[in-house]
């Protein structure tokens, strides 16, 4: 009997990307499953943020093929990859500077909703209804990231860590299938960075979620990950579980070996 | 938070109930030449809405504003006199029209922005009153002259004179287009305007079709301005193409930024400003009233970062400070 193998949430096919004469990326390949926590590592300038930023269609793709769900995501256009079930976080945050926590939270609902402008101006019941939704649902993510009191601040007065946490918010307003999260440990201290270890998991499970992780705290990412693929000059340098990847003798050459 | 939220919104409500009962008394108090005047602010209303929409709360800075008023009062006056439309409904033809040309020229400029749509917006502004007074175009535009069709007489002679009923005709429309803009920036399409404006990259990722947006906001203003236009031809009772500069444009940049961009409720002040100053210093001083209009811009600027609405709103902030910082 041929073994029926179940579609990887995401592929990544011989994926290449060059900026100028710049190789970034060079004929990547790697898959997520679903449910997976997927931690992405490598020194700076592997190539990680423009993992994300090829799933997010910013960057050309010169090569290969992506497909979620067995679909070709290189056919999307930016904004129909949330559609998709991919939602992200920056690495340097790029929230919505001069909105509050709560309506950056609900501009996150914005794919899962049908806005138009005349709906809107007539602001029929319609509208109503779903906006009255999409601000319990926004309220409740925020809720459960321990960010209800903030609700009508305004982001651009947050301190880094606290506007990391409200992309969190932001991208689990999408309903994502996929989560990408760029360095979210950025600005936390040794202790929040255990906490954020333990959110992550808890996200996962509550949100049913896959997820790619990107981080240097390279601890905190074998503890939390199922599998780790490491990135080196645009290259995978190696690929496996957490204990793999500790015991694999490029990675250790690569980061472990080196006097932190 | 919750309280300070309700106490704003009551400020918001007491606010427009005055403006309404103002608004809808004030012509009764008047002689019909500031009737006159005040149909004109009305019609600045409308047209500073549709620039606040676009350039305040979109980010696509426009200097052809003018362009589209241009556009909108020919519609209507062609509609009235040629194609003997109910003077009542020409606004709403000239605001169908802008508003498909309006998103026809913001598909075109989609990928421009800052200053470079700034000046693409300047060439609609500038080309405008030659294209108004081209041979070509005189059967329907009348060439230079313009078309002088006088006011429309009133449908209820015995309540309203001629200048007031243009004037209700004015408020109805500013009434229907402000709550429309008010309903459309609380909901997600105000979101949306605002993300895209603000991260216009995180606003793809979350989904919105930014060149979709930004073509349609496009559109909408110059509904908003194009319906300016028709109404400013009514209350007139003429048109030219001298009466559509680029200076036009200029004074509804100016009256945008003077009521400030980004809250609608700023757009009755500034249209105010726009027919209300220019006036006011020429009667102080003969001698140089656009050195004193200058003087005053800057100074406003100065006092005002955020416009008229802007210090409005943070006056409410220090005020809702100090009831905090009150021991109880
Ligand atoms: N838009 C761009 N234009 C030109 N070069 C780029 C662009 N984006 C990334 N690069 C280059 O591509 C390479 C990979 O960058 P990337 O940001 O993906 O690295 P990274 O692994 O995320 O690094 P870090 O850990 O510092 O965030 C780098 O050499 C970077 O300079
Ligand atoms: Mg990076």
């Amino acid at each position: 009997m041929a073994e029926l193998r179940e579609t990887p949430l995401l592929r990544f096919a011989g994926v290449s990307v060059r900026f100028g004469s710049i190789v970034a990326l060079a004929d990547i390949s790697f898959e997520v499953r679903r449910g997976e926590i997927l931690g992405l590592i490598g020194p700076n300038g592997a190539g990680k943020t423009t993992v994300f930023n090829c799933l997010s269609r910013l960057c050309a793709v010169h090569q290969g093929e992506i497909e979620i769900e067995g679909r070709s995501l290189l056919a999307l256009s930016r904004h129909e990859v949330s559609g998709h079930g991919i939602a992200r976080t920056f690495q340097h945050v790029a929230l919505f500077d001069t909105m509050s926590v709560l309506d950056n939270v609900l501009s996150g609902t914005h794919t899962r909703r049908r806005a138009g402008f005349l709906t809107d101006a007539l602001r029929l019941p319609a509208v109503r209804r779903s906006e009255h939704a999409a601000r319990a649902k926004a309220r409740d993510l925020l809720a459960q990231l321990g960010l209800s009191e903030l609700e009508d601040v305004a982001v651009a007065d947050l301190p880094f860590a606290v506007k990391k946490r409200v992309e969190l918010a932001r991208a689990l307003a999408s309903d994502p299938k996929l989560l990408l999260l760029d360095e979210p440990a950025g600005g936390l201290n040794h202790e929040e960075v255990e906490q954020l270890g333990d959110l992550t998991r808890q996200v996962r499970e509550r949100f049913a979620v896959s997820i790619i992780i990107v981080e240097h705290h390279l601890n905190f990412v074998m503890r939390i990950s199922d599998r780790v693929v490491a990135l080196d000059f645009g290259k995978v340098l190696a690929e496996g579980t957490p204990a793999e990847m500790q015991a694999h003798p490029e990675v250790i050459r690569a980061y472990l070996g080196e006097p932190s | 938070m919750r309280g300070a939220a309700g106490r704003s919104a009551r400020a918001r409500l007491v606010l427009t109930a005055l403006v309404a009962t103002a608004a809808l008394v004030a012509p009764f108090l008047l002689g019909d030449y500031q009737v006159y005047q005040l149909s004109v602010i009305v019609v600045y209303i409308v047209a500073v809405l549709g620039f606040d929409l676009l350039t305040g709360f979109t980010g696509q800075v426009s200097l052809g504003q003018g362009a589209f008023f241009a556009l909108g009062a020919y519609t209507g006056v062609i509609a009235l006199t040629k194609l003997h439309v109910p003077y009542a409904a020409t606004p709403v033809l000239a605001g169908a029209v802008c508003f498909v040309v309006g998103t026809l020229f913001g598909r075109t400029v989609a990928r421009l922005e800052g200053l470079y749509l700034a000046l693409a917006t300047f060439a609609l502004a500038i080309a405008t009153p030659q294209i108004l007074k081209l041979d070509a175009l005189d059967a329907w535009t009348g060439g230079s002259q313009g078309i002088n069709f006088g006011k429309p007489a009133s449908p209820l002679p015995t309540l309203l004179n001629d200048d007031r009923s243009l004037y209700f005709l004015c408020l109805a429309f500013a009434f229907l287009l402000y709550t429309g803009a008010w309903n459309l920036l609380r909901g997600p399409t105000g979101r949306a305007l605002v993300a895209l404006r603000d991260q216009p990259v995180a606003a793809a990722t979350v989904g919105i079709d930014v060149a979709a947006y930004r073509s349609t906001a496009f559109g909408v203003s110059a509904l908003y301005t194009g319906v300016a236009g028709a109404l400013g031809a009514l209350v007139a009772g003429f048109i030219s193409p001298d009466s559509y500069t680029l200076f036009l444009s200029i004074q509804i940049l100016v009256g945008g930024v003077i009521g400030g961009i980004t809250a609608i409720g700023g757009a009755i002040f500034g249209g105010a400003f726009i027919e209300i100053v220019p006036d006011l210093v020429s009667k102080i001083s003969d001698a140089a009233p656009w050195a004193l209009y200058g003087l005053l811009l800057i100074v406003c600027i100065m006092v005002m970062p955020g416009g008229v609405a802007g210090l409005a709103r943070s006056i409410l902030h220090a005020a809702e400070k100090s009831r905090k910082a009150r021991p109880r």
